[in-house]
């Protein structure tokens, strides 16, 4: 069965597509033409808290004839921000700023990627979130000036998250994904998550069943089944309603995993445990199906 | 006793004498709190909690150690994810399995900062800091290299060893996982590590 869980990939796509349009004015991770120049593959990671740097990775190639130069780069979301070079030699990691900047050599293309040439974000002034976009303004000697957007991937990612272009945010669940929002006021909030669930994902021929839904401040965590599968959701409240922070299986029956995927550990606690006594009166073989839900699938609860 | 009998016990008697001295060499060299010259050491930290720690740390259970610096755009977050990959992996395998996040930039990295940058990693990862004199003793302790590199306006970054060393529950080095090594061979390396500490 796999309706549930496609249509949660067109969710976790269309979260990403709504941070672009958020972004309207240039297209993310798109390539970007400056003169002679074109810089695409732009991307960074989302940082740990508290994390004071961050590195900006991106493609440069060069179409001419001639050399040109990166030059300097700055971003709004950093006090300061460099032009670095990182190598390994043999365990060591040695990493040094290039005051010169980078050469692009006409007709070459020089890639800025983890574990080498670099942006280097220092004092940054906010977290990167991973979905949403950070804009790097680079200079180049021949060139000039040009803006870019990078796309945040994840804290281990190596590579920028795919185009969405051709997901328009207007079409599909999109549409479903409102239509929720709207369809939980006034309603408890187990009734709402409820709702919402079955707003996107019931179907006439393939009824979805709502398990047991424990809240706890602004989380949830919800079981379901539909047909042979099933999974549990880790919800958020947001200024829209309640919306689908990620789905999983047996994770988030844990205390503990709830913490590692970013729920207070008082709010774990409690969600766990309350989620363990309601599960404990329904019917094992449901249960059984919350389970079978392989890894875990981010969405923006935020696409509401 | 003819003198090839003698011969023949006095070369009998001589490989007995490289037996006991093979065997004493091995006791010695054993995997042990201070194996290769590398581990050891006696130094007194604070963890990311503001907790008193020392070279006890490592003793009792099996452990990843890890030294870094929370101004670190790479390897160090990266590391970490890698790390909380590999508890994924281990599931409750991992049992008692600890890991520690050494800054090797005390100067800057304060309990408080170490705090929210390994709590994201669920509890799994303690931070550790400390005076940069205590500091340099686990760092020399375990052959961890690091060096400050001057920048532009008085700032800095550091030069710094991006192993993971696998360390017993005797304190002692079993190995390494090297930096973005295939994740599949870190956590049978750290498997083996179980292995041995169970």
């Amino acid at each position: 069965m796999k309706t549930f869980r496609s249509a949660f990939v067109a969710l976790a796509l269309l979260g990403s597509g709504l941070a672009a349009a958020t972004h309207a004015s240039i297209a993310v991770a798109a390539e970007v033409t400056v003169g002679d120049l074109v810089i695409g593959g732009g991307f960074t990671r989302a940082t740990l808290p508290n994390a004071p740097v961050g590195g900006g990775y991106l493609t440069i190639t060069n179409k001419g004839s001639q050399a040109d130069r990166l030059l300097s780069a700055a971003s709004p979301v950093a006090g300061v921000t460099q032009i670095h070079e990182m190598k390994m030699e043999g365990d060591v990691m040695k990493m040094k700023e290039l005051p010169d900047g980078i050469e692009v050599p006409a007709g070459s293309t020089v890639t800025l990627s983890p574990g080498g040439l670099h942006i280097m974000f220092m004092q940054l002034k906010q977290a990167l979130v991973e979905g949403t976009n950070v804009p790097l303004t680079l200079t180049f000697e021949k060139a000039g000036v040009v803006e870019v957007q990078l796309d945040v991937g994840g804290i281990g990612a190596d590579a920028p998250t795919t185009h969405h272009s051709e997901h328009s945010p207007a079409s599909g669940h999109g549409a479903h994904a409102s239509h929720a929002a709207s369809q939980q006021t006034g309603l408890s909030d187990i009734d709402a998550i409820a709702a919402m669930q079955k707003q996107m994902f019931d179907k006439p021929d393939n009824p979805l069943a709502m398990g047991a839904i424990v809240v706890v401040g602004d989380y949830a965590v919800s079981g379901w089944a539909q047909g042979d599968t099933g999974g549990r959701a880790l919800l958020r409240r947001t200024a829209n309603g309640w919306g689908i922070h990620l789905c999983a299986g047996d994770g988030l029956k844990d205390a503990a995993e709830l913490v590692r995927l970013g729920v207070p550990e008082d709010v774990s606690q409690q969600l766990a445990s309350r989620l363990a006594s309601a599960e404990a009166s329904l019917d094992p073989a449901l249960v059984a199906k919350f389970s079978t839900f392989d890894g875990v699938m981010m969405v923006d609860e935020n696409l509401l | 006793m003819s003198t090839y009998t003698a011969r023949l016990r006095l070369a009998l008697w001589g490989l007995v004498g490289v037996a006991i001295i093979a065997s004493v060499v091995l006791f010695v060299t054993r995997p042990g709190p201070v194996a290769n010259g590398i581990g050891g050491g006696e130094y007194a930290l604070v963890d990311d909690r503001g907790g008193k720690v020392d070279q006890t740390m490592l003793v009792g259970q099996p452990s990843l150690l890890f030294f870094g610096f929370t101004h670190c755009p790479d390897v160090c977050p990266t590391t970490l994810s890698e790390m909380a990959v590999w508890f994924d992996q281990l599931g409750s395998d991992a049992g008692n399995l600890r890991a520690f996040f050494v800054s090797i930039d005390p100067e800057r990295d304060t309990p408080e900062l170490m705090h929210g940058y390994v709590e994201f990693l669920g509890g799994r990862v303690t931070g550790i800091t400390g005076t940069p004199t205590e500091i340099d003793k686990i760092a020399k302790a375990w052959r961890a290299f690091y060096e400050k590199v001057p920048g532009a306006n008085g700032d800095y970054t550091m030069n710094h060893s991006a192993s993971v060393f696998l360390v017993n529950a005797e304190g002692g080095f079993e190995g390494t996982i090297a930096y973005q090594e295939d994740p599949a061979t870190a956590v049978a390396k750290i498997r083996k590590l179980l292995g041995k500490s169970a």
